[in-house]
């Protein structure tokens, strides 16, 4: 049993549970409009019980109820806590061999067995970040592809007066922002880039440069705004900064899960299951 | 440091000083920051005794140390990328790590393939089997983080050497600050299953002002990614 799995073992029999109920009820049993992509965090037996290309509202509601049990902090900067992302509408751009930005799993990716992602082989970036060698790229592969952007399947974020961090459980991929006014002028690209933070408000602004990703020439420069929402839940829009000017990239919900915990996920063992790694 | 952490508190207090300050001043923040342990990466009883060994464990030991510390990927699995696991990883003098404390929980940030080692601190975990970095409960006495660690992976070893641990081994770790600029951990072992009584060792950890963690993927560092299939 993956540890993915076990981490999220107890959200799936609940929502099992929710789901099984409301089959046995036909007078909730009304089909929405919602599809199985307005949920990415589903485990996937929750899907496959609401199969047919529609989730029910109800089942929606129950599931946020039954997730969402302690209210959250009520200090806007308080960001600690665990987190399950949730894109907005129209998801994002996908990099090569399918695999959001970020490269963390598409929706339905290692959640639901669909693992290493195929694509062609990446081009060698400047600075030797690419190995020639590599044939897979993503999270599927245990390595890192691109800008680290929230987009794994549980996130914990930790903050205090000096820090805040990004850990995405999946692939354990560590994002980190040192509250400070300038950049290390010695950071070297790398795919995580080099972050610092400042409040804006209530909202937490994240400028990155020096970010590398794998097969692509250069580095880019991220700003991203962070809001918690008065239900918990995070909202980051990310932009792309190029000589000041921003351009949307895209919308990414945290949605807050007070009933998780981190739990340690190794990709690597993962990968050897699967062909990847050390053989 | 208490005092120097309610002077800080204090003097906020007086001063109209945001909340966020005196949180970032805290008694125990101590441990915040960049630290690299001393020594040769292998733990020994501090009280110079010898590891009390069950006969059958050091019997093993003793017949997988060579290959383990040549790095041979069939026993020593870090170098399949898979993680060292603890007390081993912290106490290796090679791989920086950071600590973040906040309310909930404490981490260690390790530069080695961007692991984590993440320590509970508000309520006791359900121990879901063993992992690399075992379940890790703490709490804070005065000044001294107290670890209480269980459910290691048994594909890790204690130590650089493969210094073995059972599946029941539980390990107890005290980090105390040795002043600003240094951190002792005294872990003690307790694992009947290997070793014939508790045992307990110190590693010591240098503070590295200036000095970040940075990004490391393993399977890119050893090369392993050129492996993957199409």
């Amino acid at each position: 049993m993956s540890a993915r799995w076990r981490s999220h073992r107890r959200a799936g029999l609940c929502a099992c549970v929710v789901a099984v109920g409301l089959w046995a009820m036909p007078a909730m049993a009304q089909v929405g409009a919602a599809t199985l992509d307005d949920i990415v965090d589903a485990p996937p037996q929750f899907k496959e019980a609401l199969s047919g290309g529609k989730i029910k509202p109800q089942a929606l509601e129950l599931t946020r109820q039954n997730i969402q049990g302690a209210p959250p902090s009520k200090d806007p900067r308080d960001l600690n806590g665990m987190y399950n992302f949730l894109r907005a509408p129209g998801g994002a751009p996908r990099a090569p061999g399918g695999a959001p930005p970020g490269g963390g799993a598409p929706s339905g990716g290692y959640a639901a067995g669909r693992a290493v992602p195929g694509g062609p082989p990446p081009r060698a970036a400047p600075g030797g970040l690419a190995s020639p060698r590599v044939s897979n790229v993503g999270a599927g592969a245990c390595v890192i592809n691109t800008f680290a952007g929230l987009t794994s399947y549980s996130t914990t974020i930790l903050i205090n007066a000096r820090q805040v961090l990004f850990l995405m459980e999946e692939n354990h991929l560590l994002r980190w922002a040192t509250f400070a006014d300038k950049h290390d002028p010695a950071a070297k690209p790398s795919f995580t880039g080099d972050s610092i933070a400042r409040w804006d408000g209530d909202t937490l602004v994240i400028d990155t440069t020096q970010v590398a990703t794998r097969g692509k020439p250069g580095t880019d420069h991220y700003v991203e705004r962070v809001t918690k929402q008065a239900d918990g839940n995070v909202a980051i829009e990310r932009f792309r900064d190029t000589d000041g000017q921003l351009t949307p990239v895209e919308k990414v919900t945290l949605r807050w899960r007070p009933d998780l915990h981190y739990v340690e996920d190794i990709c690597e063992d993962f990968g050897e299951a699967f062909g990847i790694g050390y053989q | 440091m208490m005092a120097k952490g309610k002077l800080l508190m204090a003097l906020a207090l007086l001063g109209g000083g945001a909340p966020v300050l005196v949180q970032a001043q805290g008694a125990q923040d101590w441990i915040e920051g960049v630290w690299q342990a001393r020594g040769d990466g292998m733990l020994k009883p501090a009280d110079g005794k010898p590891i009390p060994f069950r006969p059958e464990a050091a019997k093993a030991w003793n017949a997988q140390k060579p290959a383990f510390m040549a790095g041979d990927p069939k026993v020593d699995f870090s170098r399949r990328c898979k993680p060292p696991g603890e007390p081993r990883l912290m106490s290796d003098p090679k791989t920086p790590f950071a600590v973040i404390v906040t309310k909930p929980r404490v981490m260690f940030a390790y530069q080695w393939n961007r692991l984590v080692r993440m320590i509970e601190m508000e309520e006791p975990r359900e121990v879901i089997g063993p992992v690399y970095f075992g379940q890790n409960a703490g709490h804070w006495e005065d000044e001294t983080l107290v670890v209480d660690v269980q459910a290691l992976h048994p594909n890790t070893g204690l130590d650089r050497t493969g210094l073995p641990h059972g599946e029941k081994a539980r390990l107890t770790e005290r980090f105390r600050s040795l002043g600003p600029k240094q951190m002792e951990a005294v872990i003690t072992i307790n694992d009947p299953e290997t070793y014939s009584a508790p045992w307990t060792a110190k590693v010591v950890f240098d503070r590295q002002p200036g000095l970040t963690v940075k990004e490391d993927i393993c399977l890119d560092r050893e090369n392993l990614a050129g492996k993957l299939k199409q």
